[in-house]
């Protein structure tokens, strides 16, 4: 994981020659300045590792050892180590595969559209006009709203008794639409809330990051006689790489753990065509109880984001848009 | 080069006091203003015992539940209940359970939605068994007090470890005047008759005589297993090991639904969003002209379609009348032998008749108790309203769900297996083939 | 070409210069970037904000037009109980009291401990650090749905369930915000904090006087983030809190549900506006923040 390179750091290049080890570990302390410094360091990091470990991996850990037994959340019996028969059952579990297809396609299109929105809107929004704060509030709002009642109203708006949407439709001529029980529309329709509701978040990340990129740049691109469609291409999208490549990660982890909206609007329905992996794990530890199958299935989850993430990782170091590690 | 940011690290701070200051002074303004008293937790007083109850909210009757609990504790010096809303989630059960785990949880939980998933928590060994109760010389309650059907939905292992407090079942609804629209003078009693008057009461796209429960979730198998019952099928055998409806009744049963569907007659799509609320949206919105529903719901499309326009009239038959119970249970939980006396004392006094009426009058749910038929303001009130009473009267033959753990799983299996029939993607037989495999699986 | 040649080299008058003023087609296509902005900018207010619209008008409707169908826009007759309503089904004042302490504390925590480890993981080397990063990275990759009924049980042992602490220090830790702040220092040009190394100033210093006030539109938008997450967190809350003293405002926007939840929609839509406002003005009063740059002060 870790990127190998050889590093001389620029402050005693000339001075002291290079360090013993050719190779160095990208994060490991080289001079005694540094190593010096480098015990700050554990402790810059010690409030948030601790916490997480204590309050996250550990319970974690415990989820991946469930996953090996069959575990009753009710009774808290975990007697019988199963192995691999919960991950085995898994694969031969067609509502479990559909439902890994679906959480596929759905983080595929949701993550590029949010973060191509965002980064569009932070950009319309990047230089100041009167308004400017108004529009980036409006824009804001989606996301935070406690995203049970934004389903209720999304789902009342697309009713085809009669929704708001429908009856547009209706008033020009076309037929309703049943944007949530009829597929392929209640996934798109899923789809799009997450979009809607995630944007905010984009745009706020890029505002920073945009805000960041000094005017001297822009400057001299006008003066060279660049648009601003262009400029945005050329000096703000590349300029913002680290963001985005943050935004892809985190995205692809928030979609791959949707839930809610899911339940709200169709209830993984119709016919299943909206069951995400995180619904069936809901139903198999809470509804039936089955804590070993649903433990079994987020530790598939975990490996699939952590594979997905290290690639994406990988990418994006190669094409040096990041210094990620 | 020095940075000078101080300026806006000034701001920075100065707006972040700010919104600390708004904030709390807001907090502090809007909790003066929360009026009334707030839930917090009675400490034991003296001579009194506390019990704590669950229950979650029940809309605009929340102060007439508030009400009676104060008169509860009125009326006597043991026991002074304390009722504690709980938000409604989809992951309630497991929160009781981790609650009860780590001794957060309460004495007594009052209209449990899904009674028949109590087995996991019986299965922590939290839940009193009901039995010692129930047939004690001095208790009010009894078995007899029960239809075997009532007693049947909180029996697990033989053992009475619920009792149902809220009885609910459902009933055709129609409009009214899309009925004499359509020249029909009487509801249909029979499924046939209601085959019938559904193809008279399609206006192509635009009115569908029938909504039937296409869609996720539990109510498409809450509503099919009268049909199956019907039809003289069994869901499950005696001792609860194996589904059974996977059998000729069961398919005569499901071929009535998916031939309304494939006639064009019963509305072709899912609306089982708690917006578009299934049966009841289907019906405020004139989609549908009749419609299974239950009586709680009367309020709702009174309001749309005008009271003197909304009809009730018991489930047709297939070949003989029947119903299933939708009850909301209550049990107690274990604690110190005063707290679970005190929790029974109050189980007793809200199944009282009197209580059980003024409840259901107001809800618009029925009363589980079978003294209440005799009490003279819940006789008076089903005289004034002959539409709850259709509903009462179907209380008399029905049926409850099977009390096992597994009954989740199956339900679920078989909600699947229902929609897609009734979307018209594979057939009654398949459908039900499909669901048995999985049942049978779940119940390994 | 610097500005002075630049003015030098410009002719003192303008050689041909038409006197007849700019047709309109040339002025519109001055216009046209402003025009095409704000119309793409209300077009995306209309759909991010539109659902909004209709939930706040939504809330002062009578509870049965809520649910009409058709629907209607704007009420029949505006009905303001439902406000009032919600502060009486349930103490949604003390529900504020709490979201606000649990969210603020919370928040700052989060700040405070991301913004020293994204500075430590950027900036400071020391062994493991890659290692360290990944591992934690992987915890982001937990949902919490899942791990839930073991990390439960661990409040339950330490005795913080029902609890403000229960609440507020199992979220304090951030990896999100760790990952923000090391991106946002990474990408940053290491002069100036370079310079002041050079100058003698210890970690603490840098961190203080130097990464903070640098790390400003960040932190901004973190605050921003941070607390509307905090301040949503149902579920979390949800579990950990049994007892009604300690709720919520989004444990008790799930208390106004009920069963079938047309039962007042009304009463639900005003619960949610409700909480959506106080996170609202924390946004409106920080985000000019995010946009302060370093260079040339605020923009």
């Amino acid at each position: 994981m870790a990127i190998i390179e050889k590093r001389v750091p620029d402050s005693v290049a000339v001075t002291t020659g290079p360090p013993a080890r050719t190779t160095v570990r990208h994060g490991d302390p080289v001079t005694k300045a540094e190593r010096r410094e480098g015990r700050a360091g554990y402790l810059l990091i010690a409030p948030t590792t601790v916490l997480l470990f204590v309050f996250y991996l550990y319970p974690l850990a415990l989820t991946v050892y469930y996953s090996f037994t069959d575990w009753n959340p009710a009774t808290g019996d975990t007697k019988n180590l199963v192995g691999l028969a919960n991950y085995a059952d898994l694969f031969h579990d067609s509502e479990f595969l559909t439902a890994t297809g679906n959480t596929a396609l759905y983080v595929i299109i949701v993550v590029p559209c949010t973060i191509g929105l965002g980064v569009f809107f932070a950009a319309l929004l990047a230089t100041p006009f009167r308004g400017r704060g108004v529009y980036r509030a409006l824009i804001f709002v989606p996301h935070i709203a406690p995203i049970v009642g934004s389903a209720l109203i999304f789902s009342y708006l697309l009713s085809p008794l009669g929704g708001l949407i429908n009856s547009a439709l209706s008033a020009v001529g076309a037929p309703p639409i049943g944007f949530l029980n009829t597929q392929p529309w209640a996934l798109i329709t899923v789809m799009v809330f997450s979009i809607w509701e995630g944007v905010g978040f984009s745009m706020i990340i890029y505002s920073a990051a945009l805000a960041n990129i000094p005017d001297s740049y822009h400057e001299a691109a006008k003066l060279d006689g660049a648009g601003p469609i262009r400029r945005f291409f050329s000096i703000s999208l590349p300029l913002v790489g680290p963001t985005t490549g943050f935004l892809a990660i985190t995205g692809v982890i928030g979609a791959l753990q949707v839930f809610t909206q899911v339940y709200v609007l169709t209830r993984g329905g119709p016919l299943r065509s909206t069951e995400t992996v995180l619904y069936y794990i809901y139903q198999q530890g809470f509804v039936f109880f089955h804590g070993g199958s649903a433990s079994a299935a987020a530790v598939i989850l975990l490996t699939v984001g952590i594979v997905v993430s290290v690639l994406q990782l990988r990418v994006l170091a190669k094409r040096d848009t990041v210094e990620l590690v | 080069m020095k940075p000078p940011p101080s300026k806006s690290r000034q701001l920075f701070t100065r707006r972040a006091g700010i919104a600390v200051a708004i904030a709390s002074a807001a907090a502090l303004a809007l909790s003066a203003c929360s009026g009334g008293s707030v839930t917090g937790n009675a400490a034991d007083t003296k001579d009194r015992t506390t019990v704590v109850v669950w229950a979650g909210t029940s809309g605009s009757t929340d102060p007439l539940r508030k009400q009676l609990v104060e008169d509860f504790n009125a009326s006597q010096s043991k026991y002074t209940v304390d009722i504690q809303v709980q938000p409604t989630s989809l992951t309630a059960q497991a929160r009781l359970i981790n609650a009860i785990k780590n001794k957060q949880g309460p004495n007594f939980v009052l209209d449990d939605g899904q009674p028949q998933s109590l087995g996991q928590v019986i299965s922590t060994g939290a839940v009193v068994p009901l039995d010692k109760y129930l047939g004690a010389s001095d208790s009010t309650l009894k078995k007899s007090n029960f239809t075997d059907g009532m007693l049947g939905t909180g029996t697990f292992h033989g053992k009475v470890y619920s009792l149902p407090t809220q009885g609910g079942d459902y009933a055709l609804i129609y409009n009214k005047a899309m009925f004499k629209a359509a020249g029909i003078t009487k509801p249909p009693a029979t499924w046939a008759e209601l085959q019938k008057d559904a193809a008279k009461l399609t206006i192509g796209t635009q009115q569908y005589g029938m909504y039937l429960p296409i869609g996720p979730g539990g109510t498409a198998p809450y509503y099919w297993q009268s049909m199956l019952w019907s039809a003289g099928g069994e869901f499950m055998n005696a001792d609860n090991t194996k589904v059974e409806f996977n059998s000729p009744e069961g398919v005569r049963a499901l071929t009535a639904w998916t031939d309304m569907v494939k006639a064009g007659t019963a509305y072709p799509a899912s609306l089982q969003t708690p917006s578009d609320n299934g049966s009841t949206g289907a019906m405020t919105s004139k989609k549908a002209a009749m419609a299974i529903n239950g009586a709680y719901n009367l309020g709702i499309l009174d309001k749309a379609l005008g009271a003197d326009n909304v009809g009730v009239a018991p489930l047709p038959k297939i070949d003989k009348p029947a119903m299933n119970l939708g009850s909301n249970n209550s049990y107690i939980l274990k604690g110190t032998p005063a707290q679970e006396d005190g929790a029974w004392a109050f189980l007793q006094y809200w199944l009282t008749p009197k209580v059980q009426a003024k409840w259901d009058i107001a809800t618009g749910l029925l009363p589980t108790n079978i003294e209440t038929a005799k009490n003279a303001t819940w006789k008076s009130f089903l005289a004034k309203n002959p539409r709850i009473k259709v509903f009462a009267d179907e209380l008399a033959y029905a049926n409850s769900r099977p009390s096992i753990d597994a009954y989740g799983a199956i339900s679920d299996a078989l909600s699947a297996e229902l929609e897609k029939a009734m979307l018209l993607k594979q057939s009654p037989e398949e459908a039900l083939k499909n669901a048995e495999t999985a049942a049978t699986a779940a119940l390994k | 070409m610097t500005h002075a040649t630049a003015i030098a080299n410009t002719p003192a008058r303008p050689i041909k210069r038409r006197r007849r003023p700019r047709s309109f087609r040339v002025r519109a296509r001055a216009f046209a970037p402003v025009i095409a902005r704000h119309g793409l900018l209300i077009v995306g207010v209309i759909f991010f904000f539109g659902p909004f619209l209709w939930m706040l008008l939504t809330s002062f409707k009578s509870s049965s037009e809520a649910l009409s169908f058709p629907p209607t826009f704007l009420p029949a007759e505006w009905r303001f109980d439902s406000y009032a309503q919600v502060f009486t089904v349930a103490p949604f004042g003390l529900y504020y009291l709490n979201s606000g302490i649990v969210t603020i504390l919370a928040t700052l925590g989060q700040i405070v401990t991301s913004l020293a480890a994204g500075y430590a993981f950027s900036r400071m080397h020391f062994r493991g650090r890659t290692v360290i990063f990944v591992i934690l990275l992987a915890a982001l990759l937990v949902p919490f749905e899942v791990v839930f009924t073991p990390l439960v049980s661990l409040l339950s042992q330490l005795g913080w369930l029902n609890s403000y602490q229960g609440l507020i220090i199992p979220n304090v830790p951030s990896i999100l915000g760790a990952f923000l702040f090391r991106q946002f220092f990474v990408s940053f040009p290491s002069e100036i904090e370079d310079a002041s190394r050079i100058d003698g100033a210890g970690v603490w210093r840098r961190l203080w006087s130097i990464m903070t006030p640098m790390a400003a539109p960040m932190i901004g938008s973190f605050a921003i983030l941070s607390f509307v997450y905090n301040w949503n967190n149902f579920f979390f809350q949800f579990l950990v809190v049994t007892q009604s003293r300690y709720y919520t405002v989004q444990v008790g926007l799930a208390q106004l549900q009920a069963e079938n939840n047309s039962s007042d929609f009304s009463l639900l839509m005003a619960g949610s506006t409700l909480a959506i406002i106080p996170v609202f003005i924390v946004f409106l009063i920080f985000q000019k923040q995010i946009v302060s740059a370093m260079s040339g002060g605020l923009r």
